[in-house]
């Protein structure tokens, strides 16, 4: 049950009631994919005939403690166990989940603010506040070049406990170059974007720094 | 095989046993441990080329004469961002050191860091300068576990500075 045939099989009634989502290998997505990642994962499991299906919302940025795949990540599965393709009414229960669940809750989430929002109200110990160079590259994709700068003058200071060098566009962070800045940006999405092969999905948009007045 | 390793005291590896030439077995290319005439080669390919070589690269300037060379796989020093540049700055070489992170800063290198102290070069700031190289040095110290090996020493801008 868990080859791509028969998830692409399984997903496809899904796909058609929801033209704005698509299947990209095992992961359905919700598109246009802009600055952030919505999608349901659908995981295989050491026993063929059991997945995984999971919940991802992330940043398109090249941060830290992320899991493999997503930033927060929530499992959907039943009250008991786990999805079993041999049960019978399983992957039909299972879409009812995702359309009812989870795709509701992915339309929600669709601005930087609201998934650095989802990570730290549903991770609380994360990497979003215990580790500084993940707080420095978010605050810079949100637009708050002033947090940035202040995770950078506490590495000069000494006074990172988690990261310990200056990132190479410190001098353009310092001296406000947007234009060098949103170029940072863009790239770390073009390479995430790349690295996750949503490329005809993706949507180029201004960041938050490119459009402040 | 044996190697001769040249390396910075710096937190931040650039290669992972510094720089320097291979050494091989006349007879087996490799050293045989198991081997007592290999391993008696061995001992005296140490001591007749390989400490001698050694005991000649006492200061920067014989590090950075050493390990500019090319060398079958093992890229002169000078290529690789932070050892160029820590070398550069304990030379008292300020403009290499900024040339290097104007590089960096650029996003024209694989190396996709500053490191903290990059203010204290913009600004020809040697008291901090020295500082900072101080504390890296003993950071590598503790890293690489050589704190019985190791004395501090002043690094050359700092004696030229006060001379």
């Amino acid at each position: 049950m868990t080859s791509i045939v028969d998830l692409r099989k399984m997903v496809r009634p899904l796909l058609k009631r929801h033209p704005n989502v698509a299947l990209v290998g095992r992961t359905i997505v919700l598109k246009p994919v802009q600055h952030t990642l919505r999608a349901v994962f659908i995981d295989r499991s050491k026993d063929d005939r059991e997945y995984h299906p999971k919940f991802i919302v992330d940043f398109l940025l090249p941060i830290k403690g992320r899991t493999a795949r997503g930033w927060s990540e929530r499992l959907i599965a039943k009250p008991m166990g786990t999805w079993n393709s041999s049960a019978p009414g399983d992957p039909e229960r299972m879409l009812d989940k995702i359309e009812k669940e989870a795709l509701p809750a992915l339309y929600g989430i669709r601005t930087l603010d609201e998934v650095h929002e989802y990570g730290l109200r549903e991770t609380p110990d994360s990497p979003l506040q215990n580790d500084d160079y993940t707080k420095m590259v978010v605050a810079l994709a949100r637009g708050n070049l002033s947090a940035a700068r202040d995770v950078c003058d506490r590495v000069i200071s000494r006074q990172s406990p988690s990261y310990h060098f200056l990132p190479w566009y410190y001098p353009a962070l310092i001296a406000e170059d947007i234009a060098m800045l949103a170029a940072v940006l863009n790239r770390f999405e073009e390479d995430s974007i790349n690295h996750l092969k949503l490329a005809h999905l993706w949507e180029r948009t201004a960041f938050p720094i490119e459009t402040r007045p | 095989m044996s190697t001769t390793a040249v390396d910075l005291m710096m937190p931040v590896r650039a290669v992972l046993h510094g720089w320097g030439e291979r050494y091989y077995d006349g007879a087996h290319g490799t050293w045989k441990i198991d081997d007592p005439d290999s391993m008696s080669r061995f001992y005296d390919v140490t001591e007749s080329q390989i400490l001698p070589c050694l005991r000649e690269i006492n200061t920067f300037d014989d590090f950075h004469n050493f390990a500019s060379r090319p060398r079958p796989f093992c890229p002169p020093y000078t290529q690789y961002e932070y050892p160029k540049m820590f070398v550069a700055l304990a030379r008292g070489d300020l403009d290499t050191a900024r040339s290097v992170c104007s590089d960096i800063a650029q996003g024209k290198t694989w190396t996709r860091s500053l490191p903290w102290f990059y203010p204290l070069i913009m600004a020809g700031d040697r008291k901090g300068l020295a500082q900072a190289l101080h504390d890296w040095e003993a950071a590598a110290v503790t890293r690489y576990k050589f704190e019985k090996l190791w004395k501090r020493t002043p690094f050359p801008f700092e004696l030229a500075a006060g001379s």
